[in-house]
């Protein structure tokens, strides 16, 4: 495609393979669990059992919440938040903001979460993060959420970290273009006649060119999150608010209306609800009343992305009155090229506005990301195997995160599931992962590299084909409940699972070098 | 269902490049008199239908139909190259 001369192109395969060697291992750790975030929300309801998705926001509210605002302190009644808990709760989130010592500002509530019956079954008290991160049956979604987003390095040096593997994934994009003379004319061809190099060369490229597209596209509106996180908007806050962040969230969001000591009685929040149904002609998933009880109340009640659309929308309506104000757009307090771009960007990292097909279309790409990373670091150490015997280690680092990674989330699953019914899965499913972790650490030294992607391949299977049997086996809906319910994903994810484990088990069937005992350092290269 | 039939258009048109690229023909010992087959009629058949979405302003159905061909595009090199290789091997 390009003909650089000779000496910028060999600079061009370093920066590429270099750039690939040093983050490629962290990098494909980010990958594999981005692409298992894309159906974070599928596979948090699959491990929690929840097969209801209907909305607590179908039932009537108003006198939900008119009821727990009377025996809510004034200081939290500030604002409102109602959405629907994994078990199908409704959760009513009543905050006020409160500006610390050092001039930023909190948020701090109390949170009730009520059933069906409208009884109170759970009530939290603290900061968002105190009364939301608390979610046990959200606790396996969680790990590999945070892994995808920060690696569990604390904020922001994680975001940090993510934000630079983006960047590098883009450089070997561009570099990757640069190097390969004829890009698109080998988009097809896979040489197996010649040696395993050539051929490893060919299967990274080949992959590489088909996700090319979606390479440049999920590396930077993933830099783009983590920086915004770690860096832009206490940037911003700096630089063009002069560290005041009250007018930075004002500017960002949309400034809320001026507060009021006027009380009213507001309008019916079931009827809000009503008109916003009829408005975006879907459920709403949640909604957020700013000003609670006062004549300035302002209500926003969010929708799930239809289909034709981009991102979710958000209709506005006049707490007192009732009446429709307009849709609330994502940034600021008007619509805006900027606040579409904003919405785009999300749509595009995550793959959410299609549906199941966007979603499982992104979850291809994540595969072929991975695949990418991986062979393109074992061509790299495949090419120096002879003259540079001191890079064994990478070869068998390469492979232990390969096989290990997925190995470790799901023994965090396995921890997940036997621990659910203690209600202890926060701590655990951390500790599962890390005790996988932690035991595969252990028997790296104890194996040549083969029998090591032997053994995880088959640990990973065996965890994999267990998943759904301890669901099952620790209180989980069945497949009549789900299908009762209208559930297809649950089922859909038992199978999936179950398929993956076969897949991944299926190479050592029958194979030799598995059954016979390894007493000597075996040669051949990685597995696939 | 546009997108869809935008997906399928696009990989019939990626599925007829991929069985007649000569380059792969050769390196399957493939007979290589199908050569003469329009190819940049494919080409442009395989691009068309995501030049007709981003022209209707469909953009959402464009990057669906980009990633579809993307991933789809690379299962069936996948495919083509495992069928050879099973086929050489019987041979």
């Amino acid at each position: 495609m390009f003909a650089l001369p000779k000496v910028e192109n060999k600079r061009m395969i370093a920066v590429h393979g270099w750039s690939g060697i040093v983050l490629g291992l962290i990098l494909y750790v980010v990958i594999l669990t981005g692409m298992l975030a894309v159906f974070a929300e599928e596979i948090g309801d699959w491990s929690s059992g929840k097969v209801d998705h209907s909305s607590a926001l179908s039932n009537p509210v108003d006198s939900i919440v008119t009821d727990l605002a009377a025996q809510t302190s004034d200081e939290y009644k500030d604002e409102v938040g109602l959405s629907t808990t994994s078990a199908g709760n409704l959760s009513v989130f009543f905050h006020g903001h409160f500006t610390e010592d050092g001039g930023s500002i909190t948020e701090r509530g109390v949170r009730y979460e009520v059933d069906g019956e409208g009884e109170i079954v759970k009530q939290i008290e603290g900061s968002p993060q105190e009364v939301f991160g608390e979610d046990a049956t959200r606790a396996l979604e969680d790990l590999f959420v945070d892994l995808h987003i920060r690696l569990h390095i604390p904020s922001p040096w994680g975001e940090i970290v993510t934000g630079i593997l983006g960047l590098a994934m883009m450089v070997a994009a561009v570099t990757g273009i640069l190097i390969h003379r004829h890009l698109f004319r080998d988009i097809f061809t896979i040489r197996r006649k010649t040696n395993e190099i050539v051929a490893e060369r060919d299967r990274h490229s080949v992959a590489g060119t088909w996700s090319l597209p979606f390479t440049f596209i999920l590396a930077f509106t993933g830099s783009f999150f983590s920086f915004t996180i770690a860096f832009g908007l206490p940037a911003m806050a700096m630089v063009a608010f002069q560290g005041d962040q009250e007018a930075m969230i004002e500017a960002v969001v949309g400034a809320p209306p001026e507060a009021s000591d006027t009380k009213a009685t507001g309008a019916n929040l079931d009827s809000i609800l009503q008109a916003s149904r009829e408005v975006a002609g879907s459920e709403p998933l949640f909604m957020n009343i700013i000003h609670y009880g006062s004549d300035v109340a302002q209500v926003n009640v969010g929708h799930a992305v239809e289909d034709g659309d981009f991102f979710r929308r958000t209709f506005g309506f006049d707490g007192a009155t009732g009446e429709f104000t307009g849709e609330k757009p994502l940034v600021g307090s008007e619509p805006s090229a900027g606040a579409n771009l904003v919405g785009i960007i999300g749509a595009l990292h995550f793959g959410n506005f299609a549906g199941i097909l966007s979603r499982a279309i992104w979850f291809g790409l994540g595969f072929a990301s991975c695949y990418v990373t991986l062979t393109g670091i074992r061509m790299w150490l495949r090419r120096r195997r002879e003259e540079q015997t001191q890079l064994r280690w990478l070869e068998k680092l390469t492979t232990t995160i390969a096989w290990g990674t997925p190995l470790s989330i799901a023994v965090g699953g396995v921890a997940f599931f036997l621990t659910l019914p203690l209600g202890l899965t926060v701590e655990w499913t951390m500790y599962g992962f890390l005790i996988g972790a932690g035991v595969i650490l252990a028997f790296v030294p104890l194996l040549t590299e083969q029998r090591l992607a032997d053994v995880l391949r088959a640990a990973l299977a065996l965890c994999l084909i267990g998943l759904p049997a301890l669901r099952l086996a620790f209180g989980g809906p069945g497949w009549p409940d789900a299908f009762a319910a209208g559930d297809a994903m649950l089922i859909a994810i038992d199978i999936a699972v179950v398929v993956s484990a076969l897949v991944i088990a299926y190479p050592l069937y029958g194979s030799r070098r598995f059954s016979i005992p390894h007493n000597k350092a075996v040669v051949a290269g990685p597995a696939e | 269902m546009i997108v869809l039939v935008t997906i399928a258009v696009s990989l019939s048109a990626i599925a007829f490049l991929g069985w007649v690229d000569p380059k792969r023909r050769r390196v399957d010992s493939a007979d290589l008199s199908g050569q003469s087959i329009p190819k940049r009629v494919a080409i442009v058949v395989s691009c068309l239908p995501g030049v007709v979405l981003v022209a209707l302003g469909e953009w959402p159905e464009f990057f669906l139909w980009t990633g579809s061909v993307s991933v789809a595009g690379w299962a069936f090199v996948v495919w083509l190259n495992a069928i050879e290789q099973s086929s050489q091997r019987e041979n």
